[in-house]
């Protein structure tokens, strides 16, 4: 999937559009995006424009902020629109319950 | 899950003092004190709005700035933009001051302190990534810098290299062109694309700031009190030009005059004679001082002039930043011997040269050296 830029360009910064869940994890843990921009070593502007989906991180941003939330990079990074969580985990409860 | 309150705040590496920006900066206001150090006596004031000048860039580049304000829109910041482009030409249009034309340095001038509070609004709508060292860039701060400083090049190298060679291979014309424009604004111009076109096209490139975050950062503070002081600044670095200038225009002027018996010997013919010496004086640090000076002797039949209001005696004026133009200068007997000196002159400030005011001294003496009209 390709992002243009509204002029058949693609951006230098984003060639790709990954979902995420950043804002939720920053949120559930009532963390600010400055102080979550301190823990990861990043500007505060660049935390919102990976929550806002307007700029890709390299995989050693992408490790770091999965250490930091103790999550997978895999359930914070997603190539295709993600499901809400409460939904995805109401999911694997149903799925778990059912076996 | 394992939840991370307080993560670990990791620190960044210290800011370089001597940044090409910082010298370059502390080179531009040296020139500028170094060139208006000899045009007036009121050095104090300059030196003093110098002064609140750097404390100004000082304080803004020491505010945190909360994205998403109206600087980080991206329309505003294309609008920035533009309008640097827009006083580029205009700095390259405006031909360099020459002690025939006042008015053109003053123009000069003019354009030179838009582009200044213009590069002030770009670094804010940036916060000055494009000249950032690496210590304290992201990854996606880096990676737009340096796309940045490729297209920057790209585009210096087509427009001034380009521009150069057509104009010098072109004909007679364009090369005299060439050298004239590196006479005026040229040298701004040249100066500016090489050090701020990074930015210009970081500016250009990057997208609207995410919304700001201020209220979750600080609950218990309504304003941030750092940036309104930035804000204070940098609106007073901009009032105290505008009010002076519009104090040239608008506060009455005040006048002081003498008379006094003439120091040199009997004027033949003369019953008596006295020394005149009037002052007009405008404006407070932006202000111009325009003296009349005329010596006039009378005999019961006319008055006659010995000295002033001759070409040449009208070019007394002082000023300090500001235009003053002699737009009359003339000494008149009348039929029934009364003599008439005029000095009218027109006073613009020279950073709002398109304000100005006219300043009429007058003096009328009958031929009994009653004087009729005197400031």
């Amino acid at each position: 999937m390709s992002r243009l830029d509204g002029r058949g360009k693609t951006p230098p910064t984003a060639p790709e559009r990954f979902y995420n869940r950043i804002a939720v994890l920053r949120t559930e843990r009532g963390l600010s995006r400055q102080a979550l921009a301190d823990a990861v070593e990043v500007n505060y502007q660049t935390v919102g424009y990976l929550e806002r989906g307007d700029y890709n991180p390299s995989l050693e941003l992408a490790f770091r902020l999965s250490e930091l939330f103790g999550v997978p990079i895999e359930a914070i990074f997603s190539r295709e629109p993600m499901r809400p969580m409460s939904e995805e985990l109401y999911s694997r409860a149903s799925d778990a319950g059912g076996k | 899950m394992t939840v991370i309150a307080n993560p670990p705040i990791r620190q960044r590496g210290p800011r370089s003092l001597f940044t090409p920006v910082r010298i370059t900066t502390a080179i531009f206001i040296g020139l500028v004190c170094l060139s208006l150090i000899p045009a007036g006596g009121h050095l104090a004031w300059l030196v003093g709005y110098l002064l609140l000048v750097l404390v100004t860039c000082i304080v803004l580049r020491t505010t945190r700035r909360e994205p998403g304000t109206w600087l980080g829109r991206r329309a505003v910041r294309r609008a920035v933009v533009g309008l640097i482009a827009a006083d580029c030409v205009a700095l390259m249009a405006t031909p360099a001051p020459s002690a025939g034309s006042p008015t053109a340095g003053s123009g000069l001038l003019a354009f030179l302190l838009l582009l200044v509070v213009l590069n002030v609004a770009l670094g804010g709508a940036t916060q000055r990534v494009a000249s950032a060292p690496d210590s304290i860039v992201d990854e996606r701060q880096e990676a737009l810098r340096n796309h940045a400083h490729r297209i920057a090049y790209l585009i210096f190298a087509v427009v001034v290299g380009g521009a150069v060679v057509v104009a010098d291979v072109a004909s007679t014309e364009t090369r005299s062109w060439l050298a004239s424009g590196f006479g005026g604004g040229g040298w701004i111009v040249l100066l500016e694309l090489l050090f701020v076109l990074p930015g210009m096209v970081l500016a250009f490139l990057e997208p609207t700031h995410p919304a700001p975050e201020f209220r979750t950062l600080h609950p218990g503070q309504r304003h941030d009190r750092p940036a309104l002081l930035a804000k204070a600044l940098l609106a007073l670095t901009v009032a105290i030009p505008v009010a002076l200038s519009l104090a040239v225009v608008l506060v009455p002027v005040t006048t002081s005059s003498t008379i006094q018996a003439p120091t040199d010997s009997v004027v033949p013919g003369a019953t008596s004679c006295r020394e005149f010496f009037a002052t007009a004086h405008l404006g407070t640090g932006i202000d111009a001082s325009v003296p009349l000076h005329a010596e006039a002797c009378w005999n019961g039949k006319r008055a006659f002039e010995t000295y002033g209001m001759n070409a040449g005696d009208c070019m007394t004026f002082s000023s300090d930043m500001t235009i003053v133009t002699t737009t009359q200068c003339t000494q008149v007997t009348r039929a029934d011997g009364t003599l008439a000196f005029t000095y009218r002159s027109d006073v613009a400030p020279g950073v709002m040269p398109f304000l100005h005011r006219q300043v009429t001294l007058q003096l009328i003496i009958d031929r009994n050296g009653n004087v009729e009209k005197f400031p």
